[in-house]
């Protein structure tokens, strides 16, 4: 029933839409019972009906025509091997490339290569699926498309995320006493993903896909200590240790949680004003610093209690407003001024 | 678990390189942050100015190819030329134009915000226009900011409104009516009838 629900809903996509849509082209590939290598389509070939999907291996090439229809009887599986006698890929090494029309929307998918879109060689009914991930930069959360693993084809859908795998980490310092307050990050996570407990433990729960984590001492001091790429499985639970030098805790580094910046608006003209105000009543002044897109500080007022702030000289764009104590962030939120 | 733990931290510390935090090399998607679209209408036409605010918040940059499909049936005769425009810098963006829409490719430097106006009219066989909203739940969250405009020549009765009934504002000698919203999630498409 959901199945044909969605399909009713995108039939009216295609003939009605009129917002713009990401574009994945490319929902999953998998190996059928007969060790052909299945290319699927999701939902999203809407946006290419008519259009041409070139597919390569970097020796050979194919294409294949996305048709007006596909959409209706979405997900669409192609077979590459039939398509393409002569592939050559065995998922242990080289890589597929799936070039739809638009010259700078290349998807790929690689084996072996150590990087972002590698993805170890599939086994058993595995498949690998493009899915939306959410990151953080330290401002923001933004999205991604990327590839991972899933137990089986029949459980991806709609480019989403259902595979997990977790990683448990311990840290301890050189006396091999547990560190408490160490930060984990993962991938291009620029923001703090987690904090290790009093028994120097971290639990993270990760999609299972290629991933790359990195820890610093709780004073972020010293250079980031990484794992290198690996690769998780569905389902997988992996345990990994390490040893940082660093041998006391600093608790002013640590985030505070629990409280919350509130604009409101959040979204306004250049030149209005907008009200701020921190979740939590402070006990000393803080400092709430202005920062554009690209992190750069703009300027600073100090903050006691509720504010009107005043959008003045800034022009349209995406902008953050960060609460501070010296060093110790309070919170973080984004505003936009519209044109 | 100790042992298994420093059984692990051997190979672990072999494997461990001393070195800054490496940047993902996945593919960025754009966020999608505001629109504000305008719909001017008159008894046989419709014309669209939308401006749509993106954001590139990764740290790598970005293009990604969006598509943007327009109606056209019986009463939204199909459109002629539509034009996409860069806002930040006031320069055409080059738009693959198809029978249901057109497509452009967006570029965006890491960290970086732009807007894209996007215009078009199209004729109108009778005194109706749609323009679907739910789409817009496939960008995965709630758009932060969306403003609706509605130009009608002064007088006239709207038989269907595209959201809550409200009196207009006489602009110009038109009437204007405009809703707002805040982390915006449609629950149905736009959809405006007029006598």
């Amino acid at each position: 029933m959901t199945r044909y629900l969605l399909i009713v809903i995108f039939m009216i996509a295609t003939a009605l839409v009129a917002n713009p849509l990401p574009s994945i082209l490319v929902q999953q590939i998998y190996f059928d019972a007969n060790e052909d290598l299945i290319m699927q389509l999701g939902y999203l070939c809407a946006s290419f009906a008519g259009g041409t999907l070139t597919v390569s291996d970097g020796t050979n090439t194919a294409s294949y025509t996305i048709l007006e229809d596909d959409f209706q009887n979405y997900p669409v599986d192609v077979n590459l091997s039939t398509l393409m006698p002569d592939l050559n890929v065995c998922c242990e090494s080289g890589y597929l490339s799936f070039d739809n029309m638009n010259p700078y929307d290349l998807e790929e998918v690689r084996w072996g290569y150590n990087d972002d879109c590698d993805v170890t060689p599939l086994t058993g009914s595995q498949s690998i699926y493009q899915y939306y991930d959410s990151r953080h930069n330290g401002w923001e959360s933004y999205t991604v498309k990327t590839w991972a693993k899933s137990d089986s084809p029949d459980n991806v859908q709609d480019y989403c995320c259902n595979t997990h795998a977790t990683v448990h980490v311990y840290i301890e310092n050189n006396q091999s006493e547990p560190v408490e307050g160490a930060k984990i990050f993962y991938m291009d996570d620029l923001n703090l993903c987690c904090l290790t407990d009093a028994a120097g433990n971290a639990t993270i729960q990760l999609g299972a896909r290629n991933t790359l984590l990195s820890v610093k001492a709780p004073d972020a001091s010293g250079d980031a200590l990484c794992w290198d790429r690996f690769f998780l499985e569905p389902n997988q639970v992996l345990e990994l240790s390490a040893t940082i030098d660093y041998s006391s805790v600093d608790d002013s580094v640590i985030p505070e949680a629990g409280a919350a910046l509130m604009l409101k608006p959040s979204v306004l003209r250049p030149g209005n004003t907008m009200l701020v105000e921190y979740g939590k009543a402070l006990e000393s002044k803080a400092d709430l610093n202005l920062y554009d897109i690209k992190g750069r500080f703009i300027r600073t007022v100090n903050y006691r209690e509720a504010l009107s702030y005043d959008t003045q000289g800034l022009s349209s764009g995406i902008y953050f407003l960060r609460l501070m104590q010296g060093t110790r962030i309070l919170a973080t939120k984004k505003f936009i001024l519209l044109r | 678990m100790r042992k298994l733990r420093l059984m692990l931290l051997i190979p672990a510390m072999l494997c461990l390189l001393i070195q800054p935090i490496q940047l993902s090399g996945d593919t960025p998607v754009a966020s999608f942050e505001t629109e504000q679209l305008t719909f001017c209408l008159s008894d046989s036409l419709l014309r669209f100015d939308g401006f749509f605010m993106f954001s590139n918040l990764s740290p790598k940059e970005l293009n990604q190819y969006i598509y943007f499909p327009i109606i056209s049936d019986s009463v939204q005769l199909p459109f002629s030329h539509a034009d996409v425009v860069d806002l930040e810098s006031g320069e055409s963006i080059f738009a693959n134009q198809y029978e249901g829409g057109i497509g452009f490719h967006l570029w965006m430097p890491p960290q970086s915000n732009q807007t894209i106006g996007i215009r078009y009219q199209q004729k109108l066989t009778d005194k109706k226009a749609k323009y679907i909203l739910l789409t817009a739940n496939e960008w995965k969250r709630a758009l932060p900011y969306a403003e609706y405009k509605v130009i009608l020549p002064r007088g006239t009765d709207i038989l269907h409104f595209p959201f809550s009934e409200q009196e207009p504002e006489l602009v110009e000698d038109k009437d204007l009516y405009r809703w707002e919203f805040y982390d915006f999630i449609p629950q149905e498409d736009f959809y405006i009838s007029w006598e």
